[in-house]
């Protein structure tokens, strides 16, 4: 009782949750970055001894940066492919009456009841050679020999659009939810075609909803390693694939944890960089 | 004679089976200034929105200016509306609030300038153009709103519940400045209203709507002294309601019977032998002791119940002609004692008969 007298209410309110943030991502964070610096016995052994060598090779081969550009790369077409694809049905749901509406957004989430992997693995009878794509394009004779749809980078975007469109379409619609629609009818009013308003109320009200979506798109579709594992090509290279290759078939985790320290940093750089282009605060708060 | 410049001809506006707005008849002279008056869900906003183009009629016509307006798209329309909750641009600062009209009508830029300045001095807030409504106070915002509404000067003005998210002094001030920017621009004007002192006080003529249809309309003073059906009459405050009989002739009035032993004069011809209601607004009755006995007027003794203290004004529960009634008077002095025998007083013109 003395202590809680002695810790203002805020601190008390919010101790569970720093208590959580601590144990589970400030601690794992600090153990990987020991794990970085100590030795890898060829043997696989992992020894408390200090060294270098797992950033001195990070930061001398070249391929671990390409990677992680490439890396970059994909997961902003991913982005970007999903903002466009995704904006349309958002706004559809938002303008549709409140009967269909919470039908329509169950839907949205039905095929997440099935398991990532297995949606992802579901692209292999949709793109292989003998999938549903090359059968009909065969079959119509479009075609003369299967095309190579699978293992390339074409499929892993397409899979992480898959898995990720849902999330943008709701970041979307809540956005979009917020939109005062007697301030587009007031636009309207003032003469503005239905076009003009969407462009001049619409879609400046729904920034906030469309950057969090494009924020979470990019942060996992970067973090993901099981749609580069599984539709990925040998030409692909992806970072978190890269991690997940060091750490448990070649049992390497001073590396892996080097590797996943960079990614840490460079994630968290470019969310800091995003948070200064569009604003955490106007992206967390929405307008007013 | 003025010309109509708003005409609705049996319009109507059904959502499924919800019928918003029935053979709606409406016509609103140029310069005018119409209230639509009316409960909640009644279809006020439903008949703005089809005079704005922001909601197509299910059938009728809607015509401005001799105009038949039902397909043209809102945004040729030139209206000016003003909504209940302001619906600024919340990214915009007040002189693109303003200018926003302006812009898509291709005025060039000095112009806007010259014209939103103008507007900013008819509502009589300068010096704010910089400002994000988020930085203006309500009173504020709802100028901005109508100067957005009024810059680009539209052939109608349209208010919906505009007061009515102020707070009760400045919806008091609110009231006398959209008036007076009415009457300055001259311009035709339908606002909408569950407010009947706002009624009553801005308009020329006054729509009472009840249940998507047309109750009664007006002159304020004609809605309020002389209403033709129940609803009209309840909707301007308490009414008493009592019957009475026809027992006799007493030159202009009739003398009814409305208790035993009790007889009033009620103005006007009614059918005799059998029971007719009348109706009894709360404060056309008054309470007092030793009224001049006057033709016309009837003295019915009662006695005090209860009284409401409101200030200015004190409600009296009274018996009298063997029931509970209602009355509303000012103050004089100190009010009647629960219990004291008073006499209530009505004259016979205040006598409600439908
Ligand atoms: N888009 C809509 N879909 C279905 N029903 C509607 C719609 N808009 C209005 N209504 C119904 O039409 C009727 C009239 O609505 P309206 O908004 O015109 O009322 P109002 O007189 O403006 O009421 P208030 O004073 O509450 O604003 C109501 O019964 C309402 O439920
Ligand atoms: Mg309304």
């Amino acid at each position: 009782m003395i202590g809680a007298r002695a810790i203002p209410l805020p601190w008390v309110l919010v101790a569970p949750g720093l208590w959580c943030v601590a144990a589970f991502i400030v601690l794992p964070i600090v153990s990987v970055g020991a794990y970085s610096f100590w030795t890898r016995l060829p043997s696989g052994e992992v020894q408390t001894v200090f060294t270098l060598g797992n950033w001195r090779e990070f930061f001398t081969d070249p391929f671990y940066v390409a990677v992680l550009w490439s890396t970059l790369k994909l997961s902003t077409a991913t982005t970007i492919i999903c903002a466009l694809v995704g904006y349309p049905p958002a706004y559809a749901l938002s303008l549709i009456g409140p009967r269909w509406k919470g039908l329509l957004v169950v839907m949205l989430f039905l095929p997440s009841w099935i398991s990532y992997v297995v949606r992802t693995m579901s692209w292999l009878h949709v793109l292989g050679k003998n999938g549903l794509v090359n059968s009909l394009l065969l079959g119509a004779g479009v075609v003369g020999e299967p095309l190579p749809l699978l293992y390339n980078d074409m499929s892993v975007v397409m899979g992480l659009v898959h898995y990720l469109l849902p999330l943008m379409i709701l970041n979307v619609y809540i956005g979009l939810q917020s939109v005062d629609r007697n301030v587009v009818d007031a636009a309207r009013t003032l003469g503005a075609t239905d076009w003009q308003a969407f462009l001049a109320v619409t879609f400046p009200w729904s920034l906030p909803g469309l950057s969090a979506g494009c924020l979470l798109c990019f942060i996992l579709s970067a973090g993901t390693y099981v749609t580069p594992l599984v539709l990925g090509g040998p030409g692909t290279s992806y970072y978190a694939a890269l991690i997940y290759e060091s750490v448990i078939p070649q049992a390497d985790w001073p590396l892996g944890a080097a590797l996943a320290l960079v990614f840490i940093f460079v994630l968290a750089m470019i969310l800091v960089a995003y948070g200064r282009l569009v604003g955490m605060g106007h992206m967390f708060q929405g307008i007013k | 004679m003025s010309t109509v410049a708003i005409d609705l001809r049996r319009v109507e506006k059904w959502f499924g089976t919800v019928g918003a707005v029935v053979e709606l008849d409406l016509q609103v002279r140029d310069g005018e200034f119409v209230a639509l008056l009316g409960s909640s869900g009644c279809g006020k906003t439903t008949t703005l929105r089809m005079i704005a183009g922001l909601e197509q009629p299910t059938s009728g016509d809607i015509f401005l200016k001799d105009r038949r307006i039902n397909d043209v798209p809102v945004h040729k329309r030139n209206v000016g509306m003003v909504f209940q909750n302001h619906a600024l641009f919340p990214h915009k600062t007040a002189f693109d609030n303003i200018a926003f009209g302006l812009k898509y009508r291709k005025v060039p830029k000095p112009e806007i300038q010259r014209r939103v300045r103008a507007a900013l001095e008819l509502v009589r807030l300068p010096h704010v153009e910089e400002r994000l409504p988020s930085q203006l106070s309500g009173g504020q915002q709802q100028r901005i709103a109508v100067a957005r509404a009024i810059v680009i000067e539209p052939d109608i003005l349209l208010f919906d519940e505009p007061l009515s998210s102020l707070d009760a002094g400045l919806r008091e001030e609110m009231r006398i400045e959209l008036k007076r920017i009415q009457r300055t621009l001259g311009i035709t004007t339908v606002f909408v209203t569950h407010d009947q002192a706002e009624a009553l006080s801005m308009s020329d003529r006054v729509v009472v709507m009840h249940d998507g249809r047309k109750e009664q309309e007006g002159t304020p003073e004609d809605v309020f002294r002389r209403p033709t059906s129940e609803f009209v009459t309840r909707f301007f405050g308490f009414v008493n309601e009592l019957t009475g009989t026809v027992v006799g002739d007493d030159g202009g009035c009739q003398v009814m019977r409305i208790a035993d032993g009790v007889t009033v004069r009620v103005a006007g011809k009614h059918e005799a032998g059998r029971p007719i209601k009348l109706l009894l607004r709360a404060e056309r009755a008054r309470v007092g002791r030793g009224f001049a006995p006057v033709a016309d007027v009837s003295i019915i003794p009662a006695t005090v119940r209860r009284s409401d203290y409101l200030g200015m004004l004190v409600r009296y529960f009274v018996d009298a002609a063997g029931q509970q009634l209602q009355v509303i008077q000012p103050l004089e002095g100190s009010a009647f004692r629960d219990g004291e025998r008073v006499e209530l007083r009505v004259r016979a013109e205040d006598w409600i008969v439908l």
